[in-house]
């Protein structure tokens, strides 16, 4: 039976990580290692979970061979399709789904390839579902991020913050902002003090990048052609424009035909077909207690963010840190994520003549770990070959790393194809890709890359 | 224990007891400075003296009809048994007592000496010894009951119990009771250690018992489900009710599934009640309907109507998980599958939607909106100027008849009365004040005493039955009743397509269970109600409907014409053959 979609998925893949440390060299960012699959299998997988069928991933020209392979090792059910877009130009989120949108043709649901979450995603989906939303987002409120050293060079990083301003009862998204742009002063509308009488605004959301937009939403987006990122312009615009009336249409038509398609705006795109607007008037449902306007306040356009409950598990692996505590955390909490537990922690294919691994440790294909070595906690790429007398706490290696004899590792992160000699002793160190680490160093907090001849010393 | 049909000798038998009760009660009032619980360990006594009484009685009556001339030898072997059992007796209540003091052992002795020599005095008659060993072996049997029962309460789930329970007649059963009792009362003792008053419990001990039993094993079996606690938590009355409160359903929504997004949109909807009302959710289905037809794709060598018939049986199948269906959903349901069947085999696909479309574009015309119209104008002609018209809760056809009355000129004045459980008659007041009608607004416990100000009471229905009855949003019936009381006319104003022939008297049968956290002050952080769920004897519930009996109601307004309720059965054949079903 031809079945009619409700949402289709796309993933958007094509982030360069421009949060993360430059190690020289580019690592995409969906294909960082985290336990023993790369990031972007996190996302799918959680769209999995809803027996989502097929999922459009949005991927970098360069990067489309990598992920095929990789995707290939893992286990996944469902059909993905690869969208390239290309890796010169700096498209922006919006121009993805520009990209992307001839093969959409139902409400969209955008996921960020980076996600890694245990949340139903269904809640959202209800959310828009229940109140026939525009746009519907997905913020968590975990707390501030739990503070680890992390590797590599001591920066001050300084994340970015959104204001967001939720209607705590309906849920209802009113605000959204991001706190960079603002100096002292936060300028809150009027209006929205007028019309709710209990407003929550959070600084500290986590931004999952989740939307569930209805299609015309994505129409509005391709013949607009002012907008490049979803999160900062679309979503504000929307979020804005759920304050002003829509104009009357009748004036409208009084102009020239030609006039009306050039101002079309955002309301001549949100039109409903059916009698969605009479059953909101005879409905005798309400969102708000006071006032006397109708159930939303009459407007059409309709923003929500669904925030779950303060217990689950998310991380977008965007930063160093959310990469290097995504990898602390995911073994504990694989059984949330996944809904399956862990049977391959070492790859069949793998040596491991060692005993002293604990359980906190994966290893990938090929990967040799030789005798008399000490492994601890720590995430192995494939065809990685760590030789006798190493000891290794806290670390992650990506694919094709060597650690020579008697080296002493404790909390690094070894990039690609990068080789430690013998009898190095490092702490904290960001190792980048296709470095070659000389005999005998000893470095805590350093970066070692290829970028200068020499490795350079910030911290 | 009526006394006057004792015989002579067990009379006697309690005038002993007295002597020994009055006898403790010296020793006690003797040794001050134990504590109270002494003479409540005496009352227990003397409890089981009265309580043993009425098997006396029996054993009387069975020994008088069967004269028996025991001799000497028996006699003193049931001393030796009265002994046996005494000691039986008194160690098993020593150890049901931990808690109690030593004195009260010794007081307990001194009583049953003194129930010896009055069992002593009475050896000669023959009778009465009989009846003392019969009343001592009950003790015996009932301190071994106590320990049997203590453990079983623990153990046993109330099936066993009631399977036990029927087997055993009932002076054992009564024996059991007194076992329970008095294990419950050496529990509560050793846990209390205090101080505790005496009570006069005597009288009201077989009431008390069974009561507390029930609790304990109702406890015990809830504390071993605490799984289903929200099971457990269930009005017992509106048990067959509790179906459709589960949100599960909604968080196992397949996506992209064969269900069409608008009947999974309005299946979110309806559950979460943001489409609620009669009208509302009428339109709202049929919408949901007609997208699902445009969008229908038929399967390869299949007939339109069977192919979009079982895709219909499915998507309902959903919805009404989400919500049970209203008399006015059954009724489109059925206008719907009449004109599915109608479909000529070989229709073109087109076609069939396009006929399809256009009957449920038609029925929303003419069965709601045309029809409110013409119900608009009727119940318009009754309302003169200067009336007080009183409404209860939200309905959309009050509203529209409200506000085109007032746009009409007439000038009156609306009572919305509203309970505080549901927000509709609020939102009711607000969408009349927003069109400039004079309001006022009551609560539902006020209905009374503004009823004599009040002209007419104009109301709304979710469906009407076939006797006449109107199902109605929780209170109508209250609000009709107060008009009756007051003689004020009572209007119902009742689209036709919610007649529905089903028939039932009262709202136990059939009715949806709201969400019960409605029932809480959700303002007010001190409520008794909040917790509600860790409470196990708390059930708060919340009904949706209620059923007005045809008496109370004046008159319903339908587009066809003022009738009568009991005319609904006319209405109700006059649609059928409009259908054709």
């Amino acid at each position: 039976m031809h079945k009619i979609l409700e949402f289709q998925v796309v993933v958007l893949a094509a982030g360069k990580g421009s949060r993360m440390p430059d190690v020289g060299g580019s690592v995409s960012k969906c294909l960082l290692p985290v336990g023993p699959y790369p990031v972007l299998w996190y996302p799918l997988k959680l769209t999995n979970n809803l027996i989502f069928s097929d999922v459009m991933i949005v991927v970098l020209d360069e990067d489309k061979s990598n992920i095929l392979n990789a995707l290939e090792k893992c286990p996944l059910k469902i059909k993905y399709e690869l969208i390239v877009i290309p890796s010169e130009e700096d498209w922006g989120t919006a121009n993805s789904l520009k990209h992307v949108s001839a093969r959409i043709n139902t409400d969209l649901l955008v996921i960020s390839g980076d996600l890694i979450t245990n949340i139903n995603l269904n809640d959202v989906l209800n959310l828009h579902r229940k109140h026939d939303a525009c746009v519907t987002t997905l913020f968590f409120n975990n707390g501030p991020e739990e503070w680890i050293e992390l590797p590599g060079p001591k920066t001050k990083s300084k994340p970015d913050r959104d204001l967001v301003c939720i209607d705590k009862e309906t849920e209802r998204l009113v605000f959204l902002a991001s706190a960079s742009d603002f100096e002292e002063n936060v300028t809150i509308p009027r209006l929205l003090v007028k019309k709710y009488d209990a407003l929550s605004i959070y600084s500290r959301l986590l931004d999952a990048h989740v939307y569930v937009m209805k299609h015309w939403i994505l129409d509005y987006i391709v013949d607009s052609e002012k907008f490049t990122s979803i999160k900062g312009e679309v979503v504000p615009y929307i979020v804005k424009k759920q304050l002003t009336k829509p104009n009357n249409l009748v004036e409208k038509k009084g102009t020239s035909e030609k006039n009306a398609e050039i101002n079309k705006g955002i309301f001549d795109y949100a039109i409903e077909t059916g009698y969605e607007r009479k059953i909101r008037e005879i409905s005798a449902y309400n969102d708000h207690k006071h006032g006397n306007k109708g159930v939303y306040f009459n407007d059409t356009l309709r923003c929500y963010a669904h925030i779950p409950s303060k217990n689950t598990f998310a991380i977008r692996v965007n930063t160093l840190s959310s990469f290097y505590l995504s990898n602390n955390k995911v073994l504990s909490k694989w059984q949330d994520l996944t809904g399956s537990s862990l049977f391959e922690r070492f790859h069949p294919n793998s040596e491991v003549k060692t005993k002293q691994i604990d359980d906190n440790c994966t290893v990938g294909e090929k990967t040799i770990i030789n005798e008399k070595t000490s492994v601890k906690n720590s995430f192995m790429g494939s065809n990685c070959n760590i030789e006798n007398k190493v000891r290794l706490t806290n670390g992650i290696l990506m694919n094709n790393v060597t650690i020579k004899e008697s080296c002493v590792l404790q909390d690094c992160v070894v990039y690609t194809g990068a080789t430690v000699g013998t009898n190095c002793s490092m702490q904290y160190c960001l190792i980048g890709p296709h470095h070659l680490v000389p005999e005998s160093t000893k470095s805590n907090h350093q970066l070692h890359a290829e970028t200068t001849d020499n490795m350079i010393t910030l911290g | 224990m009526s006394s006057n049909e004792i015989p002579p000798k067990s009379r006697d038998e309690i005038k002993a007891a007295r002597q020994a009760k009055k006898a403790a009660k010296l020793k006690v009032n003797n040794k001050t400075t134990e504590n109270p619980q002494l003479t409540k360990e005496i009352e227990n006594l003397n409890e089981n003296n009265i309580n043993s009484k009425p098997k006396v009685e029996s054993t009387d009556e069975v020994d008088k009809s069967v004269v028996i001339n025991p001799n000497a030898v028996d006699i003193s072997t049931s001393r030796e048994q009265i002994k046996a059992d005494r000691a039986a007796k008194k160690s098993a209540k020593q150890l049901k007592k931990k808690g109690a003091a030593d004195g009260e052992s010794n007081v307990q002795s001194s009583v049953k000496k003194e129930l010896k020599e009055d069992d002593s005095v009475k050896q000669n008659e023959d009778m009465t010894v009989k009846d003392v060993v019969e009343t001592l072996k009950n003790i015996v049997s009932v301190a071994k009951e106590v320990n049997e029962i203590t453990t079983k309460v623990s153990a046993l789930d109330l099936g066993g119990k009631k399977q036990e329970e029927t087997g055993k007649s009932k002076a054992e059963l009564r024996a059991e009771r007194r076992a329970k009792q008095e294990a419950q009362r050496a529990a509560k003792q050793a846990a209390e250690k205090k101080v505790v008053k005496p009570k006069l419990e005597a009288p009201t001990v077989n009431v008390d018992v069974p009561k507390k039993e029930e609790k304990v094993i109702k406890s015990k079996t809830l504390e071993k489900s605490k799984t289903k606690l929200q099971l457990a938590q269930r009005f017992n009355w509106f048990q067959h009710l509790y179906t459709e409160f589960d949100k599960n359903p909604l968080k196992k929504i397949p996506i992209n599934s064969n269900l069409h997004p608008a009947i999974v949109k309005l299946g979110v909807q309806l559950s979460s009640r943001v489409v609620k009302g009669s009208n509302a959710r009428c339109i709202a289905l049929l919408d949901a309907l007609n997208k699902m037809v445009r969008d229908y794709v038929l399967p390869a060598k299949t007939e339109f109507s069977r192919g979009l018939e079982s895709h219909l049986a499915s998507s309902l199948e959903f919805l009404w998980t989400t919500r049970e269906p209203c008399a006015s959903q059954i009724n489109a349901v059925k206008f719907f599958r009449h004109h599915l069947a109608q479909l000529p085999n070989n229709v073109d696909e087109f076609d069939a939607k396009k006929t399809l479309q256009e009957e449920i574009d038609r029925y929303i015309r003419e069965q709601i909106e045309m029809a409110g119209e013409a119900i608009s104008i009727a119940v318009r002609n009754k309302i003169s100027n200067g009336d007080t018209i009183l409404t209860y809760g939200c309905s959309s056809l009050i509203e529209q008849i409200l506000c085109e009355a007032w746009e009409a000129g007439l000038q009156f004045r609306t009572l919305v009365v509203g309970s505080r459980v549901s927000p509709d008659a609020a939102e009711m007041l607000r969408r009349l004040c927003a069109r400039g009608l004079p309001c006022t607004y009551v609560d539902f416990t006020a209905v009374n005493y503004v009823m004599k100000t009040v002209s007419k009471v104009v109301l709304g229905a979710g469906a009407l039955l076939a006797n006449g009855a109107v199902v109605s949003a929780a209170g109508t019936a209250g609000v009709a009743l107060a008009a009756r009381a007051r003689n004020r006319p009572v209007l119902v104003a009742c689209h036709t397509h919610k007649f529905i022939d089903s028939l039932y008297t009262d709202a136990f049968m059939h009715n949806q269970i709201g969400d019960p956290d409605d029932l809480l002050e959700k303002s007010d952080d001190n409520s008794p109600l909040k917790d509600w769920r860790s409470n196990l004897n708390l059930t708060p519930l919340n009904l949706t409907y209620d059923v007005t009996p045809p008496c109370l109601i004046t008159a319903v307004v339908t587009e066809l014409a003022i009738l009568p309720c009991t005319s609904a059965p006319v209405v109700l054949r006059f649609k059928l053959s409009e259908y054709g079903v």
